[in-house]
């Protein structure tokens, strides 16, 4: 990622590092900035020394790793804002952390932060609200950048992004059709997190022009995985060497980031609020929890999977929260789930799970 | 505890705060009218601990909170029990232990007072936390009640007129849902009434806890903990003024009389975060055992911590606002500035940070603060890593060696 942000730099363009999920991008596209989501950055520099400083080891790996890749020399100092917004109780009092840590460093960024509305739309109008959260982080923007908002430009980025979701949606069906394997999407997915719209539709184009539908492994057992990030290799490797075919995801930094469409327009309010309160469900959306069901039993319906492979971060509580009532909803309708769990150091460790993987794929072969 | 046969130390009972009876008897009777609410018609409602419970009182609702009963359970030593169950259920151990516990109990039907009372509808306010949203969503769907959520936006430095707005209008939302569920509707009169006796409340607790910034202090944080049931559960009601009079009064003769809680109180210490509810009297025999007393803490402050935002004669709109900015829904510079204050109150000699695993909106900061309150103010702090309910998390021999290195750092 570090590499990336360098590159994103030479450009010339202010980059704003977004954490966690689902940020603005659009807007901050439109307003000449490189917006980068803050995923995956274990490896980044192994250790966690600088976060372990200021998080407890109960704090899941995403944010232990995005607090490490920010405080550190290397790596947040390229960054010339920091964007966050309200999606769990991890990253409550973390743009005080980080500004807090960055201080110490002799460093600073500025911070831009909007509060979602977490009332389900039904009981509560928070149109109003959001307007006025999304208004107040243009000024924002613009008075800490130089820039103005434009409408045009807007509409420009938005287009851009409905393309990108649009062909991470083909490359899904391509991969439940078989024409690619989930590690080669997820690799591709990899490959072009960090880096602009426009390179990312540059990755992915040639790879859907490449694959041909063929059907591959129809035979197999499909299933959808489930969690915070894409599996690690090892463990995607130890699903596909145990008969399982990976078909779909209802991964937050896959499917849930990319499924919605939200409606072209050129007021980033109305925009916004589209995106935010009909987003495909995600623990972190809270109002959006009732509707996870009936969304992973349509995919699985889209997909012909059997089961439901779900990808537990250790101490995301918002997750683990659902799984239980997931288990029981799915069951119930016939697909069988798998929980597994990842932890802050568990990426290498993660073909452990074999046994499990095996017992499940066993358990749907023959269901 | 005084052996029957020797007959009661008088020091011993001399310090003893009085007034507990009165609130075991208070904490009785609410809850068997609780319990017996489907005999009396009463509707009863499962409300958040920081969620504004006086429009429940103005509408003769009894609310019900699931974190004091899992106080209960913690203090009863029935976490571990309640949480496996939970845990069994698929609720893994890294969630919150107010939420298994209690999840647990609504399953078996355990637990100190053997369950609570079914809810007719469910309150949630994130003010505390998220967490409570996705537990109450279980909730919801396990006793098919509906849920209202009240959404209080984090303040990183202000409290934007937006903000506020959002709030109140959801306020409005929240007594529509109340009249829903109730078929009758609202009395503004008796709504501004309960706001009233909130204030009084709030006040009176607020006396009481500035008690400790006596020296000797005649109540320690660990009664604090003990005597905040009321301040939670009954805020808004006469029975709660009462009762928190009554306290105020007994901790002002004590005063007078000189009594303290801890006999030969030296050190005079700040407790940050929830109790370790299965482990106060031990810990709190520790730390006297050293002559420190714990005179106030962040957690029991935290209700009365938002008077100044509060208008008596503005009550509902301007809770919107007192209720937004509770201790743990502000900023770490903005806690930070509460610390000093009570630091400075008190008089305190060091800070005992309780590193709760079960409170990450509470806890995840806590080294942050730690270091300023160490540079700027120049206070010894101690972090201890435990949990509020689940025991398991707690390991009494590294603790007692923590506390007993950290109070020889205050005795050098």
């Amino acid at each position: 990622m570090i590499e990336k942000i360098k590159a994103l730099k030479g450009q010339g363009k202010p980059v704003i590092g977004c954490f966690p999920l689902y940020p603005p991008l659009e807007l901050f596209h439109s307003l000449g900035l490189n917006p980068v989501v803050l995923w995956r950055l274990k490896g980044e520099g192994g250790q966690t020394g600088e976060s372990d400083r200021h998080l407890q080891n109960y704090t899941c790996s995403v944010a232990r790793h995005m607090t490490e890749f920010l405080l550190s020399e290397e790596s947040g100092a390229f960054l010339d804002g920091i964007f966050m917004y309200n999606a769990c109780d991890t990253l409550r009092n973390m743009p005080e952390i980080i500004e807090g840590g960055l201080e110490t460093a002799g460093r600073s960024v500025p911070f831009f932060n909007i509060h979602i509305p977490m009332v389900p739309p039904a009981q509560t109008d928070g149109d109003e609200y959001l307007k006025n959260e999304v208004n107040r982080l243009i000024e924002e923007l613009e008075a800490c950048f130089d820039r103005k908002f434009d409408s045009v430009a807007f509409q420009n980025s938005v287009a851009q992004f409905k393309r990108l979701r649009m062909l991470y949606l083909q490359a899904e069906a391509a991969v439940a059709n078989g024409g690619i394997g989930f590690r080669e999407f997820a690799g591709v997915f990899r490959k072009a997190a960090g880096m602009p719209v426009e390179q990312q539709q540059g990755i992915l184009e040639p790879l859907l022009s490449q694959y041909a539908e063929n059907s591959k492994n129809q035979d197999k057992a499909g299933i959808i995985l489930s969690g915070i990030l894409p599996p690690p290799d090892a463990m995607v490797e130890a699903m596909e060497s145990s008969g399982l075919r990976i078909v779909g995801n209802d991964i937050a930094a896959l499917h849930r980031s990319y499924a919605d469409m939200p409606q072209p327009g050129a007021e980033p309010a109305a925009y916004y609020r589209d995106f935010y309160f009909n987003h495909y469900p995600c623990p972190t959306l809270l109002y959006s929890g009732d509707r996870r069901v009936q969304a992973l039993l349509e995919r699985c319906q889209q997909t012909g999977a059997k089961g439901v492979v779900f990808i537990g971060e250790k101490f995301c509580e918002y997750e683990y929260f659902e799984f239980p009532y997931l288990e029981k909803k799915l069951g119930g309708q016939g697909v069988q789930t798998l929980l597994l769990e990842l932890a802050v150091d568990d990426e290498d460790h993660s073909a452990a799970h074999g046994a499990r993987i095996e017992a499940f794929a066993e358990m749907l072969s023959t269901s | 505890m005084s052996d029957p046969g020797q007959g009661a130390d008088p020091e011993k009972e001399r310090r003893k705060i009085k007034s507990v009876q009165k609130m075991k008897e208070i904490m009785t009777n609410y809850y068997i009218e609780a319990k017996g609410a489907a005999d009396t018609g009463k509707k009863v409602a499962w409300i958040t601990s920081g969620g504004p419970v006086e429009p429940l009182i103005a509408m003769d609702v009894i609310p019900v909170y699931p974190e004091n009963h899992g106080a209960m359970i913690g203090a009863s030593k029935m976490g571990v029990e309640l949480c496996e169950k939970a845990e069994e259920m698929g609720y893994p151990r890294e969630l919150c232990s107010y939420a298994r516990s209690d999840i647990g109990c609504s399953i078996t039907g355990g637990g100190p007072i053997g369950g609570l009372p079914e809810p007719d509808f469910l309150i949630c306010c994130n003010n505390i936390c998220g967490t409570v949203m996705k537990w109450y969503e279980v909730a919801s769907r396990y006793y098919d009640v509906p849920l209202f959520i009240l959404d209080t936006p984090f303040t990183h430095r202000e409290f934007p007129p937006a903000a506020k707005q959002y709030v109140i209008d959801q306020i409005y939302e929240y007594i529509e849902f109340l009249e829903r569920q109730c078929g009758r509707k609202m009395d503004y009169d008796r709504m501004q009434e309960v706001g009233r006796l909130s204030v009084e409340g709030l006040r009176l607790w607020q006396a009481v806890l500035d008690s400790g910034a006596h020296k000797p202090a005649p109540m320690t944080a660990f009664d604090a903990f003990f005597h905040l049931a009321l301040i939670v559960t009954l805020r808004g009601t006469q029975e709660a003024v009462d009762y928190y009079r009554q306290l105020r009064d007994e901790m002002q003769e004590r005063i007078e009389q000189g009594i303290g809680m801890v006999p030969n109180e030296k050190y005079r210490l700040l407790w940050d975060n929830l109790p370790v509810w299965y482990r106060t009297k031990w810990l709190s025999e520790k730390f006297a055992a050293h002559d420190a007393c714990l005179v106030g803490d962040t957690y029991t402050s935290a209700w009365s911590g938002v008077l100044p935002y509060i208008d008596e004669n503005n009550f509902l709109e301007s809770m919107s606002v007192a209720y937004s900015q509770v201790y743990i829904n502000v900023s770490l510079d903005i806690m930070i500035d509460t610390l000093r204050r009570m630091i400075d109150k008190y008089d305190v000699d060091g800070l005992v940070m309780h590193s709760n695993r079960s409170c990450k909106p509470y806890s995840l900061g806590q080294y942050d603060l730690q270091r300023m309150v160490m540079e700027e103010l120049k206070i010894p702090t101690l972090v201890l890593e435990a949990d509020m309910v689940d025991e398991r998390s707690f390991s009494e021999s590294q603790i007692e060696t923590r506390i007993d290195a950290f109070m020889e750092i205050l005795k050098s």
